[in-house]
């Protein structure tokens, strides 16, 4: 899948060829598109920004590391392409932190309290700055460990640790704010 | 420090609903495939990376077989290199094929390996994706040279590994506190797997004791009840677990 190892003879087909993009798409495509949700892509874009990530995935296929966790690697390419999207977007418009509710479609079988649970958690999320977020979604959420974190993401593992520690206590609060405001509201 | 102050319930409830991925519908997959492969079938503006160029069939029918196209184009690349003798250059360019946007892609290749068995291995989670890939558990041998390494002491990466173990724990533990066994048996598994011998073994075990009597796995339960005791004899947590499973029906 990657660098061809020596001994392979030429024009010999390896055992076990390159990954199947079409296996690897089908596999992940969900974790992609919910990773895209949690990092504030809103539901109108997500399809697109789906197909952005498995593009370049397809084009750096061959450059996976098949010893490492294929979600992390994915994690990676979701993030960054969030990330230049909420950039380009914010030229658009200023709405990011709105999770609207056409993200529902995404998991028909989820129940209301779960979905709500679910929503919660990412508006109060969407206020996290950018770093911040990414680590506590792959540890979090994803039960990635810290040092898959850092490597995921090109960080040193203190840093890791400082941003989820950061993460955790500015998404406590900002639940704890958000409650607040739906009971008020209720 | 490097300890994590665990999260309070109700968030770790919140965290806990949100986990689960919801998995599309194969209409819906087909659907995501279908435009995925149109992009790649078009030509980019960013350049080609490697096996761009394979994805010609834009329909239905391309869509299908762009997984084979790709792995053909892949092998054929692989041939050319060699009849040119270039080996080397060759595994370079595959590096590089990854980044033809280098500015703008994390590339996720192995770059620092922390500890000795920094497992490669973690977030497949099975509640996600049972087509997902084989991730070989094997550490990534010799990852290159670490520059971000130089910066932690000995003490700190201890230290830090301990934090990264406990974190992992404590996602077992919690899981369990939620009912939820299967996932607390599964982050004890991979506790396992990355920290064999690690200073939280004695815990790790119990709380998968727990998690298999809560799955009615007695019998499994009993023997690691047994395992836990002869490499424990004075645990503190040996005594839990054994008391779990005396007291299961």
């Amino acid at each position: 899948m990657e660098a061809p190892s020596h001994d392979q003879a030429p024009g010999v087909e390896p055992p076990r060829p390159a990954l199947d993009f079409r296996e690897v798409f089908d596999g992940h495509v969900s974790y992609v598109a919910a990773t895209l949700g949690r990092l504030g892509v809103d539901a109108r874009d997500r399809d697109d920004l789906v197909s952005e990530v498995f593009v370049r995935v397809h084009r750096a296929l061959a450059s996976y590391d098949a010893e490492r966790p294929m979600k992390p690697w994915l994690f990676a390419f979701a993030a960054r392409v969030a990330s230049e999207h909420r950039r380009l977007a914010r030229h658009r418009r200023e709405v990011f932190a709105e999770v609207d509710m056409a993200s529902s479609d995404l998991a028909p079988d989820e129940t209301i309290e779960r979905r709500q649970s679910r929503q919660l958690l990412e508006r109060a999320l969407a206020e996290l700055d950018e770093g911040k977020r990414e680590v506590f979604v792959l540890h979090d959420l994803d039960e990635t460990p810290v040092p898959e974190v850092a490597r995921a993401l090109g960080i040193p593992e203190g840093t890791a640790y400082t941003r989820l520690r950061a993460a955790r206590a500015e998404l406590t609060a900002a639940v704890r704010r958000l409650q607040q405001t739906e009971r008020r509201t209720a | 420090m490097s300890e994590l102050e665990p999260l309070e319930d109700d968030i770790l409830a919140l965290v806990g609903a949100a986990k689960q991925i919801p998995e599309l519908t194969g209409a819906r997959k087909a659907e995501l495939f279908e435009a995925t492969a149109t992009k790649i079938g078009a030509p980019t503006p960013g350049g080609d990376g490697g096996g761009g160029g394979a994805g010609t069939g834009a329909g239905a029918g391309g869509a299908a077989q762009l997984g084979t196209k790709m792995t053909l184009a892949l092998i054929a690349t692989f041939a050319v290199g060699i009849a040119v003798g270039v080996l080397a250059d060759r595994a370079l360019s595959v590096d590089r094929s990854a980044a033809p946007e280098a500015s703008s892609i994390v590339l996720p290749t192995p770059r620092v390996a922390t500890e000795p068995d920094a497992g490669a291995h973690a977030a497949e989670v099975e509640t996600v994706s049972p087509a997902s890939l084989p991730d070989a558990p094997k550490a990534a041998p010799g990852a290159s040279a670490a520059p971000q390494r130089a910066a932690a002491s000995t003490e700190a990466l201890s230290s830090r590994g301990l934090a990264a173990e406990r974190a992992l724990l404590d996602v077992a533990r919690s899981a369990l506190a939620r009912g939820e066994a299967g996932e607390a048996l599964a982050a004890t598994s991979r506790h396992a797997h990355e920290y064999a011998d690690g200073a939280l073994v004695e815990e790790r075990e119990a709380i998968a004791v727990k998690a298999l009597v809560a799955l009615g796995r007695k019998d499994e339960a009993r023997t690691r009840v047994r395992a836990l005791e002869q490499r424990f004899p004075a645990g503190l947590s040996v005594r839990a677990a054994k008391a779990a499973v005396d007291g299961a029906p």
